[in-house]
């Protein structure tokens, strides 16, 4: 009988214990909802408590009553004067320890210290848990403040098309209090700025820096073998031949001319964009997104794909390319078992994460020229940018952080702490004698392929809509794998884009 | 008297009515979602619009979604072609045999399920390297020509399984000793002073005795290889040339947060749960039969 019952009352206690934890995990949840929700009116209600009480003692802590559709919900909100500023929360996909990330903290850090009313609160998300999180977010209405993009369709335009960003086009026909005098949008490199301006002329994003694609070499590994190295205004054949050579002096040892991991497929799309470019130009490529007159499957596309496939089958990549990833590619790059790679201005600061001595010697030099082409300078490229939600509450505050991020004076840190070219022009820079010297050769060759581009195109996996971007991808790795024809990927490309421009309304 | 709570207070509320509320809520409720989303083109952001079975027409033409399928079946045949008889043969063969160190072997075996698959895929990912990787250096030494492990769409689905049979296979040891130990020891042992030889005591006692709990490991490595990911997504990321070694869960995902077909993807995620319940079902009532 004892038994029985402490039995009884074991399994009592549990299922109050059970019960009490479910409705404890569905107070909490609810509470923690209303809390979140009515945050920003309370701010301002405690702002008042912390002035009043000011004098007395520096740290309060008051209860605050609610009421809400839901009920009542008692929130005790601890206030001090930090917490009364309202957070701005800024996505950025900048790891732990790298330079970018020192940059971004020392601005916002500047920010938070010069600022009463807001804060910037950095939020680190990963790169591709990022392009799902920010389009859930957006669709649930509770995205963050300032995010990452990266200008274009599919991170950027397709939302402001919901009219889920704020347009900056007011703050941008302004000047900026860093650069005074002239609008902001003309402090811009011209190619970055038509990223972010979408077909209704607004302007919803703001440029943080310029990363283009280009060919990167190692100056050391072509005089070890006494091979020319590749120079401007270099054509198709003097490329091929360099390959030639260097497969010749390499023969035997795992050493490559070119470093390719396609396996992520767009690092085979920069071949493929820059000989669309070259070919069919720049003023094409822009209009062929929106324009129901032109096409993707005419012969400029199909040449491309067969250039893509002519250096495949020279033997120009190291093998098992489709396999690999743009990061084992850097790797051989940067430990020099590769001459070159075709790969975007990031390659420096990534290949120094492999090995310190080889990224020392890297050059850059421009895209061969190539039979038939009608366009010799522009760029594939673009880089990060921020745009501001429009469920921030303080999109002043935001676009103030953004105009500081944006100074001369960020913008060099940009340069020399992070080896990355910035997104204003180089006259607003306001460089020094000094600071010019200290650029290094790389840099300063990036710089001079920069400044010849009158038009850079976005790379098509972000600027384009997803199901063009699709095709682009999809294609890629059969192109170069060779499962696949030249004429069938132009196929493949405008039969998406026809699918695309009939859900746009186009035609 | 104080009254006793009643039985539905004590046995059916915390133990049934609250898991099972639980279960709709977060798992039954979302796939009724996913059933309506199917009939609708969404990009997860603008506005839904209903098209009645046009998903599921797509779903039925997509040929990368059946090379997909394939590649799972694939999977779910050398989940219970190897992994499970390999499992039974080693958990057999430490059960019978008076080997030193059986502690160590059962670790051993179990030891490459305890890391995570990501940890996984690198490793094999540096194994099967094209560019001085150890296993082509093998080759090479060897004489034979090097292999594209990951790249070559004839064979990088075979690479990937490889490694998933690698890390499986212990779990499936530990499952068979488990079943084993559960076989009362006087029947095995008549069976030895009756003569028996090992084969016939594995095939006539051992694997009739334990048919219920290798009914259950048939029916998780079929759901499991069905609903596979991990390994597939980090070693061969692109699904290789051709979505040679896509599977299902890869092509998911990618339909879903790469390229925004969301009310696609429902579709497939429809038919996915579909299939897994079905053949899960079966197989649920072969062990419920077995036993």
């Amino acid at each position: 009988m004892e038994g029985r019952i402490s039995r009884r009352k074991a399994l009592s206690t549990i299922a109050k214990v059970g019960i009490a934890a479910g409705i404890g995990v569905v107070v909490g949840a609810v509470g923690g909802y209303l809390g979140g929700r009515v945050a920003t009116p309370t701010v301002t209600k405690t702002e008042t408590v912390t002035k009043a009480a000011a004098t007395v003692t520096s740290t309060v802590t008051s209860t605050v009553t609610v009421t809400s559709p839901a009920g009542p919900a008692t929130v005790t909100i601890p206030t001090t004067p930090t917490v009364a500023k309202a957070p701005l929360t800024l996505w950025h996909l900048w790891t732990e320890g790298s330079a970018q990330l020192d940059w971004l903290m020392t601005y916002v850090e500047k920010f938070n210290a010069e600022n009463p009313r807001t804060y910037i609160k950095p939020v680190y998300v990963e790169n591709e848990i990022f392009k799902r999180q920010i389009v859930t977010s957006m669709a649930a209405g509770n995205p963050p403040d300032i995010f990452h993009n990266w200008g274009g369709w599919m991170y950027l335009f397709r939302f402001a098309k919901e009219g889920k960003v704020v347009d900056l086009t007011p703050y941008m026909n302004d000047a900026s209090p860093y650069i005074p005098g002239v609008p902001w949008k003309e402090t811009f490199l011209p190619g970055r700025m038509a990223q972010v301006r979408f077909t209704d002329g607004k302007i919803y994003g703001v440029p943080l820096m310029l990363l283009f694609e280009s060919i990167f070499f190692n100056r050391k590994l072509f005089e070890e073998y006494d091979i020319p190295m590749p120079r401007n205004e270099w054509t198709w054949d003097e490329f091929k031949q360099i390959i030639e050579e260097i497969k010749e002096k390499t023969a035997g040892k795992e050493i490559y001319p070119i470093a390719l991991g396609n396996a992520v497929a767009w690092t085979g799309l920069i071949y493929y964009m820059y000989f669309v470019l070259r070919l069919a130009g720049a003023d094409y490529v822009e209009k062929a997104m929106w324009d129901p007159s032109l096409r993707f499957d005419t012969d400029e596309f199909i040449q491309a794909g067969k250039l893509c496939q002519e250096l495949v089958d020279i033997g120009a990549f190291n093998p098992g390319f489709n396999g690999l990833r743009d990061t084992d590619a850097a790797m051989l790059f940067a430990n020099g078992q590769a001459f070159m790679e075709a790969i975007g201005t990031w390659i420096y600061g990534q290949a120094l994460s492999y090995n310190q001595e080889n990224p020392k010697y890297f050059d850059v030099v421009a895209w061969p020229h190539f039979p038939g082409e009608v366009d010799s300078v522009n760029l594939v490229g673009g880089g990060d940018a921020y745009a501001v939600a429009k469920t921030c509450k303080y999109p002043d505050d935001a676009v103030r952080f953004l105009q500081l991020f944006l100074s001369p004076e960020s913008q060099k840190m940009l340069l020399f702490h992070c080896n990355v070219l910035p997104g204003i022009k180089t006259e607003y820079l306001g460089l020094t004698k000094d600071e010019e010297k200290q650029l290094s050769l790389l840099a300063k060759h990036e710089m001079e392929l920069a400044s010849q581009a009158t038009y850079i195109c976005n790379y098509w996996d972000q600027g384009l809509p997803p199901i063009i971007t699709e095709a682009v991808l999809e294609t890629m790795i059969a192109l170069f794998g060779k499962t696949t024809t030249p004429e069938a990927v132009a196929k493949k490309l405008e039969d998406a884009r026809q699918q695309w421009l009939k859900e746009a309304g186009i035609i | 008297m104080r009254k006793h709570p009643s039985f539905f207070m004590q046995i059916i509320l915390p133990f049934i009515v609250l898991p099972l509320a639980f279960y709709l809520l977060f798992r039954l409720g979302p796939a009724f979602v996913a059933l309506y989303t199917s009939f609708f083109k969404w990009d997860g952001v603008g506005s839904m619009k209903f098209i009645g079975l046009e998903n599921w027409i797509n779903l039925i033409v997509d040929d990368v979604f059946w090379k997909a399928f394939r590649n799972n079946i694939l999977l779910a045949i050398a989940s219970i072609g190897i992994e499970i008889p390999v499992g039974l043969f080693l958990a057999y063969i430490l059960m019978i045999e008076p080997i030193k160190g059986k502690i160590f072997f059962r670790t051993a075996y179990f030891n490459p399920m305890i890391f995570i698959p990501a940890a996984i895929a690198l490793l094999w990912k540096l194994i099967y390297f094209p560019v001085g990787g150890p296993l082509n250096n093998l080759l090479l030494q060897l004489g034979l020509p090097k292999i594209d492990w990951l790249g070559d769409p004839n064979i990088n689905v075979w690479s990937v399984i490889l490694v998933v049979v690698w890390q499986w296979t212990g779990w499936y040891f530990v499952l068979s000793l488990a079943g084993m130990s559960a076989i009362p020891l006087e029947v095995i042992e008549s069976a030895i002073i009756d003569g028996a030889s090992r084969f016939r005591l594995l095939t006539k006692i051992i694997i009739p005795l334990m048919k219920s709990n290798l009914f259950l490991q048939i029916t998780l490595a079929t759901t499991g290889s069905l609903m596979y990911f991990d390994l597939f997504w980090i070693m061969v990321e692109g699904g290789g040339p051709g979505h040679s070694a896509e599977v299902l869960a890869t092509w998911l995902y990618k339909q879903t947060f790469m390229w925004s077909k969301v009310g696609y993807s429902c579709a497939m995620a429809t038919f996915l749960t579909l299939i897994t319940f079905l053949i899960g079902f079966y197989w649920i009532r072969q062990v419920a039969r077995a036993s």
